[in-house]
């Protein structure tokens, strides 16, 4: 149109209003098979995996054996921009040594309900992207008999 | 050894290779940094198109499929005939069952059950090479006219003053490539397949699971420095940039949800999925001469011209000072605008009248596709001076 | 002459009088009939302003021929071919003549504005005018998912999509011959690019004309809804690309 260029934009994602999307998309476990620290680990795989992964469909499990390390719970996400792996996915991990078969599903339950950004505080106590619904302030918003007389 | 290199050169450079052998050896001292020269005939349909149109979104809608496998039936608009010599079924039902990220990717999309999964591994194959019509080239041309119908008709019902250039940026803004590519990879959490075959062997990765990813052969636009291109031949035709591939996995798989589930869910999927995402449309519009642009949208509206009055003002003296200016039509107020001089304050103030009269909003407006529609509000279309 | 200035005229002068600003427009409509290349000038001028020391400025209008750096006559740019804008003159009878036949599960009834903005391009007069770009671009939308579904409902499968014939179902083409089969683009407000501002009742841009059709979509859409829309292109358009 004569007088009016426009910007190009990208829409911005807003998990949650509308359609709501796990970012937990991916979680591997990786145990060994004979070292004691992966003992709960393994007791996981054998009893509660099968049943724990079908509560989960949206989230891809895989199980990696490496022997002679810590067993380690790692989920990859689709929020982008925070801790990144070498092919650009969002990872979170948690060393699970030692730790029992409850623990182990805790910390599971953990990575799928995170949205894979890193923990900080919160600075602000409101967040958003919208702008603010008050507009700009104007003197006249100011009730008459409350301003300030010179 | 003629008809070998025949092949490579375009039809009027083979000619009077054949005639003439002089020419032949001087073809052969050309080095292979010279520029090359492009044949007009060469360039992929596909190319013409996107110079064609301004933005990714009406490209991906009047993309031409070129396929050698696919017989035309003469009367070209017997559509039913169009018969596809190739086997389409390259990955059946149960074997995209059995892929771990296509299971959890229909479960993380919230596809009903109607939704094949071997359909999702279809839109995330792209065209690779010509002999396999296992591609969502034609799924994502369909797709993307669903969300270009749905999206332009959200924005026409709810913002119906919008100027067509503003309009169309906004659509490409939800629909267009970049948008598209982003809920895909960081929304949908779908996966490029860059490993090699190597590294697949080596992570002991069935065959199968590649088809979970999204495959596509990238488009190279930066060339790796010291090494030039000897080969001669024209850009691979279905070369394809990150983002386009990605979109159009997204549009193959809208289109796969028109065709299992019927429009009224693919109609939804769109209002979740992508109509929820966050425009500021507002910020679209960049004006060249506002105040001229108001003068005539008043005008044209009967109104009286625009005359700017001061409200408020602070600090005049200081070197931080603040006006707050009124444009007003007669005694109506049509918005205020704030700025540290009476000039950036007036130049505001413009904008903010304009954009309050093309973004007008009605309430609770209905598309034309809801059952319960009757009528929307059509505009007398944009002013330009 | 009072009756003929426009109503610009008395806004400007009442303005004036409130703001004290030393320029104002009167604008002066010559009514006498201007032959090729004549320019009437008149000033008006009243004592009473003069004496508040304001300036007058009179605008001339050139009829006939275009004559570089003056303005035109406003009704000789609200027409186009000859034919004067309005919903009078039986501007619209060609559309709603066309309207009337369809047989459509609902009775297709639009009212004049909308009509008359169905007929109007873009380039008519500037733009000042209600011009077709929205309900086309709605009409567009409409005619291209209905066409897909049209080509998908008949083979069942995909493999017509993005044909050659699959995409020339939308095309300006087709659009500007399917109005013209129907006799809708017999009145159509739009500048011609032709040289020297020539009038040539034949030509007709197809680029342009098919905003006709994509608007009558557009229109139907936008009073009752999609479903209908796409009943009027099953029964009407896409018979006619058979032939």
């Amino acid at each position: 149109m004569v007088g009016v260029n426009f910007i190009q934009q990208v829409s911005r994602a807003r998990n949650g209003v509308g359609a709501f999307v796990l970012p937990c998309k991916r979680i591997t476990i990786t145990y060994c098979n004979f070292g004691g620290s992966s003992q709960g680990t393994r007791d996981f795989l054998r009893q509660r995996l099968p049943k724990f992964a079908k509560q989960y469909p949206e989230v891809e499990f895989r199980v990696l054996e490496k022997p002679g390390k810590h067993p380690v719970l790692k989920g990859e996400y689709t929020t982008p921009n925070t801790f990144t792996s070498e092919n650009g996915d969002t990872i979170k991990q948690i060393c699970v040594r030692k730790w029992n078969i409850d623990i182990v599903e805790n910390k599971l339950k953990l990575l799928i309900n995170s949205s894979g950004k890193k923990l900080s505080k919160p600075k602000h106590t409101v967040i958003s992207t919208n702008p603010s619904v008050r507009g700009i302030w104007s003197p006249f918003y100011v009730d008459p008999n409350h301003r300030y007389k010179i | 050894m003629f008809s070998s290199r025949t092949a490579i050169g375009h039809k009027s450079a083979s000619r009077v290779w054949n005639a003439s052998t002089k020419i032949q050896n001087r073809l052969i001292s050309i080095s292979p940094a010279a520029v090359q020269k492009t044949n007009p005939n060469s360039n992929s349909n596909n190319e013409i198109i996107s110079k064609k149109y301004k933005f990714s979104y009406e490209t991906a809608k009047n993309k031409s499929i070129q396929n050698s496998h696919l017989s035309i039936p003469n009367n070209k608009f017997d559509f039913a005939n169009y018969n596809n010599n190739n086997n389409d079924d390259e990955i059946t039902e149960e074997n995209a069952k059995l892929i771990p990220s296509i299971v959890s990717l229909h479960a993380r999309l919230q596809l009903s059950p109607d939704y094949k999964y071997s359909t999702l591994v279809k839109s995330l194959s792209c065209p690779i090479d010509s002999n396999s019509n296992f591609n969502n080239q034609q799924l994502s041309i369909f797709g993307s006219h669903i969300l270009s119908f749905y999206v332009s008709e959200y924005l026409l019902t709810n913002y119906p003053r919008l100027p067509i250039s503003i309009l169309k940026s906004t659509i490409d803004s939800y629909i267009g490539n970049f948008s598209l590519y982003d809920i895909a990879k960081n929304s949908w959490g779908i996966d490029e397949d860059s490993t090699s075959k190597l590294e697949k062997y080596l992570s002991n990765e069935p065959e199968l699971f590649k088809f979970g990813r999204l495959r596509f052969i990238k488009k190279v636009t930066k060339p790796e420095s010291n090494i030039i291109k000897y080969s001669n031949s024209i850009n691979n035709p279905f070369e394809l940039s990150k983002s386009e591939a990605f979109a159009n996995s997204v549009r193959s798989i809208i289109a796969g949800l028109y065709i299992h589930s019927g429009e009224e869910s693919a109609k939804n999927f769109i209002n979740d999925h992508i109509l929820s995402r966050q425009v500021d449309i507002s910020s679209v519009f960049d004006f060249k001469e506002p105040g001229k642009l108001l003068t005539r949208l008043l005008k044209t509206n009967n109104m009286l011209s625009p005359t700017v009055r001061l409200i408020s003002e602070t600090g005049r003296l200081s070197n931080s000072p603040i006006y707050v200016v009124g444009c007003f039509s007669g005694n109506d107020l049509l918005a205020t605008g704030e700025g540290s001089s009476l000039k950036e304050a007036r130049v505001r103030s413009f904008v903010r009248a304009l954009k309050a009269w093309y973004l007008y909003k009605p309430l609770d407006a209905k598309v034309p596709s809801d059952s319960n529609f009757n009528g929307m509000f059509v505009d007398d279309g944009e002013k330009f001076y | 002459m009072q009756s003929l200035i426009p109503s610009t005229t008395i806004q400007s002068s009442r303005c004036l009088s409130r703001n004290f600003s030393k320029i104002s427009q009167i604008r002066q409509y010559t009514n006498a009939k201007i032959s090729y290349n004549q320019i009437y000038n008149k000033n008006i001028i009243r004592q009473q302003q003069q004496s508040q020391q304001q300036q007058i400025r009179s605008i001339v209008y050139v009829r006939g021929q275009r004559v570089q750096g003056l303005i035109r006559d406003p009704s000789e740019i609200l027409s186009t071919d000859g034919v004067k804008y309005g919903k009078e003159n039986d501007n619209l009878k060609p559309l709603k003549e066309y309207l009337n036949s369809l047989e459509l599960s609902t009775k297709i009834e639009l009212s004049d504005d909308i009509l008359l903005q169905i007929i109007t391009h873009k380039s008519f007069a500037h733009g000042s005018k209600p011009y077709n770009a929205n309900i086309s671009f709605l009409g567009e939308q409409i005619l291209q998912l209905a066409a897909t579904k049209y080509v998908i409902s008949q083979s069942g499968n995909l493999n017509a999509i993005g044909s050659l014939a699959h995409r020339f179902m939308w095309s300006d083409k087709m659009l500007a011959a399917f109005a013209e089969s129907k006799g809708v683009d017999e009145v159509f407000f739009c500048k011609k690019a032709l040289p020297g501002g020539k009038i040539d009742k034949l030509y007709k841009p197809k680029s342009i004309y098919s905003t006709i059709t994509s608007s009558i979509i557009g229109a139907i859409a936008s009073k009752y809804g999609k479903t209908i829309a796409e009943e009027f292109i099953e029964k009407e358009l896409i018979p006619a690309y058979k032939n």
